[in-house]
């Protein structure tokens, strides 16, 4: 996006949205001036867009969203603070203000214009728009995990089988997802229920159950998730590392990405997610991730495993696993055997290492 | 003035083109159909390149789109049996492109998004060029085409959809539209592809009467170009008609890096008259790779 489309209000199209009748100042702050300095003295944006602003209308989605994953990122915190001590809490959101910021989505980064992690820009000259885009807003921020495995980008891995059939992300996530309604007090995307379940669509696929399909019928529900067959070579990442450059700009670095495909154990089984087995992706977590920031910041980092469930957005009709029984069946390969853990992290993985593979 | 004589002489063509017709008591008015309609719509389409892009669309950003927009038209141009043989993009609409200029009823509003597809991107580049210039401004050309397509094995149905034909946008101007229909329908056998090997053979014999790199200056210079070649960037083709042939029947051969802006400015030519127009199939990157020699300004 050249700059000045960014900003660039389509007055046409604005002018139809209903959102025109709203004074610009309303939602941005500032001051309708005419004098450039004057009349953004105030912060314009990120857009004032508590829940005031947006949810005084918009009663049914306001609230809601404003406490969704999405907006609140319960799921860092969680994933965080489980490893960490109270007396770092303080360290560790000073940390969070730095290098999260940009996370945090807003109304406006699924509606309006694309999230500041890309540098911002009206997707529609201002336009409010139902649908979010899937290339300006949702990979965006989901960009080099969902969008590379959705899109099909890594060398010799084909793209989603949905996505071959023509969907975006919004086909399956739908609005109240998005808005996290319904879907108070979750610790992280994994907890509670299954939000799209791949059954959900495919409502005559129940594994258990008589069928043509000689491994839907012999496996039983609480075996595997779906994405143990469905689902291939997904991308894992080591060392995150946060820190900030000498004029105190915050940057990331992970030390490396590998491709890989492991069936772990789950490590939470709840009755909306059964499975014994399903994959699992390496998070790029090491005990040194946050040490610019001070010292042994995570004295728990065992208590949670660094391989965890995963749903990759890679799912295939044919995969290695359904090629035969044996691709599963007597191949110590396919599983997260100890001998793939690093050293340093047996502890913290003790619950979802597999000792071997099902025998045949 | 060299000009007056082109015009006259794509008034002469023009009346040789089957399909084309016009009033018979408005010889002025016949003249002006080139002067006044032709040419400068190809000035304006022209002079909007810069901004407005090729309309190339690379296949990842194709599959993109058609997950994200279910307005976008995709639009196959190849010939039946080609569609019989490989299938079609599910809900495309399938005209063959000489047929195309006859068809537009068949085609949304000039607004619309429609990306044309052939099986390696060659006709559908003259398509989506014949398409801009008839005023749809978002017509693109899918990169590669059905060939690219089908080897990522993306999913295809056996048939198009039958649409029923609407109203011919009334912002197109109905001579231009019957001037352009009647390109399209006369398309040479074999399309004007000429290949590397092919024209470096010809070249042993008879040099075209033009050979025309519609490459930038840069590229010009770096990988370099084809000896012989006249240099003139398909942005700014029409300020420089006057560097043309007079002849309309000259031999010319077009290229570019890898064919989409040759297959452009071959349509320009073609619209303006000329009727021995080839373009480079894979422009000079396939001549590179077949090895051929190309020349580089010290
Ligand atoms: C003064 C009331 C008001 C405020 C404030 C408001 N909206 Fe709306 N919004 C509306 C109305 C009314 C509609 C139209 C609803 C309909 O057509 O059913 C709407 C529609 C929408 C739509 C659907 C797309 C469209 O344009 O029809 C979106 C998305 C939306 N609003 C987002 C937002 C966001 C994000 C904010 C805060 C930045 C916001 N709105 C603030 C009143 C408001
Ligand atoms: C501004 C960046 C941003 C944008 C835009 C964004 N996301 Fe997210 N999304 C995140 C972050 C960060 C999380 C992690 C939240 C957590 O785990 O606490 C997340 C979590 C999720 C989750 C899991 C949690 C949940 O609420 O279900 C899904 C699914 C998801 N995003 C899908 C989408 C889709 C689909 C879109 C486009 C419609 C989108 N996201 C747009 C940043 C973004
Ligand atoms: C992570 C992306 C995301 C965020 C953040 C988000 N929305 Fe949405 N919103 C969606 C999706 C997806 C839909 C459904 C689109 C569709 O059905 O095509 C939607 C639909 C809507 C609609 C249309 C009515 C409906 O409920 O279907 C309104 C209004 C709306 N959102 C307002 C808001 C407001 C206000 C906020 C902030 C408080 C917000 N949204 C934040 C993704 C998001
Ligand atoms: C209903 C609330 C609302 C109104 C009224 C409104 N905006 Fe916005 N504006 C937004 C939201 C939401 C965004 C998206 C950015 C974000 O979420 O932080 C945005 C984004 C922008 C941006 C792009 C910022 C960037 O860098 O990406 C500009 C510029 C802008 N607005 C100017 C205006 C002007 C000028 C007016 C009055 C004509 C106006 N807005 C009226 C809510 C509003
Ligand atoms: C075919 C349906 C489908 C489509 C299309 C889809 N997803 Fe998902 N997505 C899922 C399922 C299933 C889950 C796991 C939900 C659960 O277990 O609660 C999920 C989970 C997620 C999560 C949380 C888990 C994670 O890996 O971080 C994110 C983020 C996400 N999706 C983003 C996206 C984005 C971005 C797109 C579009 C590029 C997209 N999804 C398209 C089905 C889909
Ligand atoms: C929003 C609905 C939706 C959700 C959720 C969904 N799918 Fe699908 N799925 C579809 C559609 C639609 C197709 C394409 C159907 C077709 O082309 O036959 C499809 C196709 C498939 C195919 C290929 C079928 C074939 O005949 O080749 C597989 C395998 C599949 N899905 C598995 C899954 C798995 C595993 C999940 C959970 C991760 C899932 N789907 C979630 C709608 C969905
Ligand atoms: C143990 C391996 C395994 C598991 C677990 C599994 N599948 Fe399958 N699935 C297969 C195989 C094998 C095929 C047939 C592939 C072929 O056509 O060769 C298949 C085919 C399919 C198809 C396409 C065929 C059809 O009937 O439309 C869908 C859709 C599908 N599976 C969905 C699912 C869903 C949803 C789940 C989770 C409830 C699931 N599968 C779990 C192995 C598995
Ligand atoms: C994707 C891996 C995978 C594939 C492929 C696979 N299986 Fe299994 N199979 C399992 C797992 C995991 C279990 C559960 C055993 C466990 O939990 O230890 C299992 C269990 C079984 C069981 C015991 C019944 C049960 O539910 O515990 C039988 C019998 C079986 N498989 C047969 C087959 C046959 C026959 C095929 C080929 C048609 C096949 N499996 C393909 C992974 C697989």
């Amino acid at each position: 996006m050249e700059p000045w489309e960014r900003v660039w209000i389509d007055a046409e199209a604005f002018g139809e949205d209903i959102h025109s009748y709203i004074n610009c100042t309303e939602c941005h702050g500032g001051e309708a001036v005419d004098d450039f300095e004057a009349a953004h003295a105030e912060q314009i944006t990120p857009v004032v867009n508590s829940p005031e602003v947006c949810g005084r209308c918009h009663v049914d989605n306001g609230q809601p969203a404003w406490d969704s994953l999405h907006n609140q990122l319960t799921g860092y915190d969680t994933a965080l603070y489980a490893r960490s001590a109270p007396e770092h809490y303080g360290t560790l959101e000073e940390m969070e203000a730095n290098h999260c910021n940009s996370c945090h989505a807003t109304c406006g980064d699924c509606h309006v214009s694309q999230p500041t992690s890309v540098g911002g820009g009206l997707v529609k000259g201002h336009d409010f728009y139902t649908t979010p885009s899937m290339s300006q807003n949702c990979t965006a921020c989901h960009g080099s995990r969902v969008k590379d495995e959705y899109y099909g980008a890594h060398e010799d891995i084909s793209s989603d089988v949905h996505f071959r059939a023509r969907m975006a992300c919004t086909a399956c996530h739908v609005a109240d997802e998005m808005h996290g309604i319904d879907m108070d007090n979750l610790a992280n995307r994994y907890d509670g229920t299954q939000d799209p379940s791949c059954e959900s669509c495919h409502e005559d696929i129940q594994l258990g159950k008589d069928s043509e399909i000689r491994e839907h019928e012999i496996h039983q529900p609480e075996d595997m998730s779906c994405q143990v067959c469905h689902s291939t070579t997904y991308i894992n990442c080591i060392n995150c590392h946060v820190e900030q450059t000498e004029n105190g700009t915050p940057f990331f670095t992970v030390e490396e990405n590998f491709l890989g495909f492991y069936i772990g154990l789950n490590p939470e089984v709840t009755e909306e997610r059964p499975y014994r087995l399903v994959p699992l992706r390496h998070v790029p977590i090491d005990r040194e991730s946050f040490s610019f920031y001070g010292e042994n910041l995570l004295p728990n980092y065992d208590a949670r495993p660094t391989w965890v469930y995963a749903t990759p957005h890679n799912i295939q009709r044919n995969t290695p696993q359904t090629e035969t029984c044996k691709s599963c069946h007597d191949n110590n390969d396919i599983f997260l055997t100890i001998d793939k853990v690093a050293e340093d992290e047996l502890i913290a993985n003790e619950n979802v290492i597999v000792e071997e593979a099902p025998e045949w | 003035m060299r000009k007056s004589t082109l015009l006259s002489l794509l008034l002469v063509f023009a009346l040789l083109l089957p399909g084309f017709v016009l009033a018979q008591d408005t010889t002025t008015e016949e003249v002006d159909v080139l002067a006044d309609i032709i040419m400068p719509r190809l000035e304006e389409y022209n002079a909007a390149m810069e901004e407005a892009g090729y309309g190339t669309l690379k296949l990842d950003d194709f599959m993109v789109m058609l997950a994200e927009d279910p307005e976008v038209v995709v639009l196959d141009v190849r010939e039946v049996a080609e569609v019989e043989e490989t299938g079609i993009i599910e809900n495309a609409l399938h005209i063959p492109l000489r047929t195309l200029g006859e068809n537009l009823g068949l085609l949304p509003d000039l607004d619309a998004t429609i990306v044309v597809v052939c099986k390696s991107g060659f006709r559908a580049t003259l398509g989506m060029t014949a398409l801009k210039v008839l005023g749809y401004d978002n017509a693109k050309v899918l990169v590669g085409g059905m060939g690219a397509y089908l080897a990522e094995e993306y999913p295809v149905v056996e048939m198009a959809e039958e649409v029923e034909a609407g109203e011919v946008p009334a912002d197109i101007d109905p001579l231009l539209l019957e001037y352009v229909a009647a390109n399209l329908a006369n398309l040479p056998e074999g399309w004007g592809v000429v290949t590397p090997a092919n024209l470096f053979e010809e070249m042993f014999e008879t040099m075209p009467d033009l050979l025309l790199d519609v490459r930038s200056a840069e590229e010009w210079a770096d990988p370099g170009y084809i000896e012989g070649a006249t240099h003139i960037w398909v942005n700014e083709i029409m300020p420089n008609v006057a560097e043309l042939p007079e002849d309309l029947e000259a031999n010319i051969v077009v290229y570019c890096a890898s064919g989409y802006r040759g297959g452009i400015a071959m349509t320009m030519l073609q619209l303006m008259g000329y009727t021995n127009v080839r373009n480079l199939a894979g422009g000079i990157n396939g001549w590179i790779a077949a090895e051929l020699p190309v020349l580089k300004d010290a």
